[in-house]
């Protein structure tokens, strides 16, 4: 009995094992290549072989580092201002009834089905109308606009949730809507709103359509589109190229590095349970 | 919870809840709404973006759906939709989707005799001959399915659920056929890009299960110490920016310099590959110097876009599988086991039962996903879905369409259908896939 028992956990450690070895297997890759210059590359991609190109990494950021700040940039003023507006939004749709309210709501959740190709000719004209074009504002309000949906589609499941009886208290207190946001539901949604922002990060760092079509000056490009330009180029040097790769990864590591708790316990807590 | 009800006379009052709402607002009008409705406007257009606009009325529909083209998508649709009106259990949307389609259905009862009239009165064999060929199976089609429906609503017994699985079948057959249609009249390049979809599709089913596997696997260890571990490593993979995931991979599948080429060499499957090609499959594309295009060779992209990304490693689906099976008590184990069932038991009677929800969600989100998807196809393959358009999807058709040849009417048109077999799929999803609290 004790021994099956052991065997058991073991095959489930080896499955488990398994399917994280292939998924570290690329992080894997980029790391080992980013240290080798291409004689060594040719030789042997898959293990480490010294001697250690560290100026790689130098030469990398060379080529990604002016896209990084640019990135940065919109992913975070897109984050904050689509979880505010969002957060509004959520909280009017889950604690009144006004009329309208059944068809709004589904005119917001429509835009989940739209394909989204079929909208970037004529936004891009509206954009062009607007003086958007080319800016990294313009690309700030996209990321803005197409994240609202689905925060607010959670965020709305969320404030459903929390007690009534808080918000009524509240209300006999004399406090204002943006009181009770601030006072009843931020505190409340912290590992909710800290894993949408994170996800809204995501989504804004991996996003190269909107900046590739949007934006036309360099120095204004988003990561994404930076990255593709270097594997576009005819001469590959394989290890600063991996550099950059690898370089690119680093916000997200920090980020993740912080918010981690918060993040797995949000996902596990059904932030994106639907 | 108590809701605040707001009437209509009092919204004046209100206002700050509208101005709560209105960043939120004009921001989905503007940037969400307003280029989709011009696009649905565009679809019936000849358009190039920049000078030429000129309405054009069905031309673009025609071009995609082929002689078919008036009628037979509005019978379809009217069909799909009045099935979908009935499946769905909201009063307004069934009412909604009901009219749409009965509306759709008289709409191409008239279209089909204006067709068969003109057919008659140009006297031309050929468009006759094709309006009467495409008309039969239809209204045979068209008379099962009431017949069904008139079995599922008022038929007893055996027969009422004869009728109920009919009606389900007779669409899907209709649906087929009616692809077929496409096929020999219609724009034939979409066609094959469905037929991409329906692989990856069957693909991404296969792909969901190891996901699960893992989840339960975390879910069963004793300790809890593995299992946050575990949690937190499936995480970081996450870090990897997507399309640095893409660019590593098309590195991987590089014929000269590429792991995958290296590492079956190195193995010695490549004198496997090279013998399976001369003597079974005859593709000419192993061949001694082993250096196999995976992007570039017609007939290895199919397979290469599914065993993109290991087909054994999905890492969010396992998180969100996990956080369904943290809702199963341990007391539901314990009478599992009084009763003595065996894990693969408890596997399939407990947690696949409990993380249904999650996994038809993520049935649903993949589907949909898939067939929007297009972004993947262009960084690996460019525009054109690589050589003979095998990796074309039809979000990428309608990206070549419009940013490589200006059509950018037609591209609008494609994108219409597409919202539409979303849309569907979305109804059917509301009806079977509602998330259990």
């Amino acid at each position: 009995m004790q021994k099956t028992k052991l065997t058991h956990e073991i095959s489930k450690h080896g499955l488990i094992l398994f399917i994280l070895f292939f998924a570290f297997l690329p992080l894997y890759v980029m790391l080992v290549i980013s240290l080798k210059d291409n004689i060594q590359f040719v030789r042997s991609p898959m293990l480490p072989s010294a001697p250690y190109h560290w100026e790689n990494w130098i030469k990398g950021w060379d080529l990604v580092g002016k896209y990084i700040a640019n990135s940065i940039l919109v992913a975070a003023v897109s984050v904050i201002a689509t979880l505010i507006t969002a957060l509004l939004s959520a909280y009017v749709f889950a604690r009144y009834r006004f009329p309208g309210h059944t068809i709004l709501w589904y005119l917001l959740l429509a835009l989940l089905f739209m394909p989204g190709v079929m909208n970037i000719v004529p936004l891009f004209l509206i954009m062009k109308n607007m003086n958007l074009l080319n800016s990294l504002w313009g690309l700030t309000i996209l990321y803005t606009v197409g994240g609202q949906v689905f925060c607010i589609f959670v965020l709305r499941n969320f404030i459903e949730e929390i007690p009534a009886d808080l918000f009524e208290a509240a209300m006999v207190d004399g406090a204002t809507p943006l009181q009770q946001i601030k006072n009843i539901v931020v505190p409340m949604s912290g590992s909710i709103l800290a894993t949408l922002a994170i996800l809204r990060f995501l989504g804004a760092w991996n996003n190269f359509i909107q900046p590739m079509i949007f934006i036309s000056d360099e120095y204004k490009q988003l990561i994404p589109v930076g990255l593709m330009r270097l594997d576009g180029e005819y001469v590959k040097q394989w290890g600063e190229m991996m550099a950059g790769y690898s370089i690119a990864a680093i916000p997200l590591v920090i980020i993740f590095l912080f918010t981690m708790r918060l993040f797995v316990k949000g996902l596990t807590a059904g932030a994106v349970k639907g | 919870m108590k809701i605040e009800k707001i009437k209509f006379r009092n919204l004046a009052k209100n206002w700050i809840i509208f101005l709560m709402m209105a960043p939120t607002l004009i921001g989905v009008a503007i940037f969400s709404y307003g280029p989709a409705i011009e696009a649905i406007r565009h679809s019936f257009y000849n358009w190039d973006g920049q000078f030429t606009e000129e309405y054009i009325g069905f031309t673009n529909f025609k071009l995609l759906f082929g002689n078919l083209s008036l009628w037979s998508p509005l019978l379809l649709g009217g069909l799909l939709t009045f099935i979908a009106g009935i499946l769905s259990e909201r009063k307004l949307v069934n009412r909604i989707l009901k009219s749409l389609g009965i509306g759709a259905f008289i709409w191409a009862a008239i279209a089909m005799a204006l067709d068969a009239g003109y057919a008659i009165s140009d006297a031309e064999e050929e468009s006759m001959r094709i309006t009467i060929s495409a008309f039969k199976p239809i209204l045979v089609m068209l008379a099962l399915f009431i017949t069904s429906l008139l079995l599922k609503f008022k038929g007893k017994g055996k027969w009422a659920s004869v009728g109920n699985g009919f009606c389900y079948i007779i669409p899907f057959i209709a649906g087929l056929y009616y692809l077929t249609g496409i096929r020999k009249t219609g724009d034939w390049l979409l066609w094959k890009s469905f037929n991409l979809i329906f692989i990856l599709i069957a693909a991404n089913l296969l792909k969901m299960w190891p996901a699960i596997f893992a989840a339960v696997c975390i879910h069963r260890l004793k300790s809890e110490r593995w299992q946050y571990l575990y949690r937190v490593l499936f995480v970081i993979p996450m870090i990897i920016p997507q399309m640095v995931g893409l660019l590593v991979w098309k590195f991987f599948y590089d014929p000269n310099v590429g792991i995958l080429n290296k590492f079956l060499i190195m193995t010695g499957l490549d004198n496997a590959l090279i013998w399976l090609d001369k003597w079974v499959l005859h593709l000419g594309v192993f061949t001694d110097p082993f250096k196999p295009a995976w992007l570039g060779h017609p007939d290895l992209i199919i397979p290469s876009l599914l065993f993109w990304g290991f087909p054994w490693v999905g890492v969010v689906g396992v998180l969100i599988y996990l956080s369904g099976l943290q809702n199963i008590g341990q007391d539901v184990y314990e009478a599992a086991e009084l009763d003595g069932i065996n894990s693969w038991g408890k596997f399939t009677k407990i947690e696949l039962p409990l993380i249904m929800t999650q996994v038809r969600l993520n049935l649903v989100l993949m589907i949909i996903g898939t067939l929007q998807a297009y972004g993947f196809q262009l960084i690996l393959l460019g525009p054109e879905g690589g050589p003979q358009n095998k990796g074309l999807t039809p979000g990428l058709y309608m990206f070549y369409e419009s940013f490589q040849n200006q059509n950018y009417g037609y591209a609008c048109a494609i994108g219409l259908m597409l919202f539409f077999i979303i849309l569907f799929l979305t109804v059917i999803n509301q009806r079977y896939v509602r998330v259990e609290k």
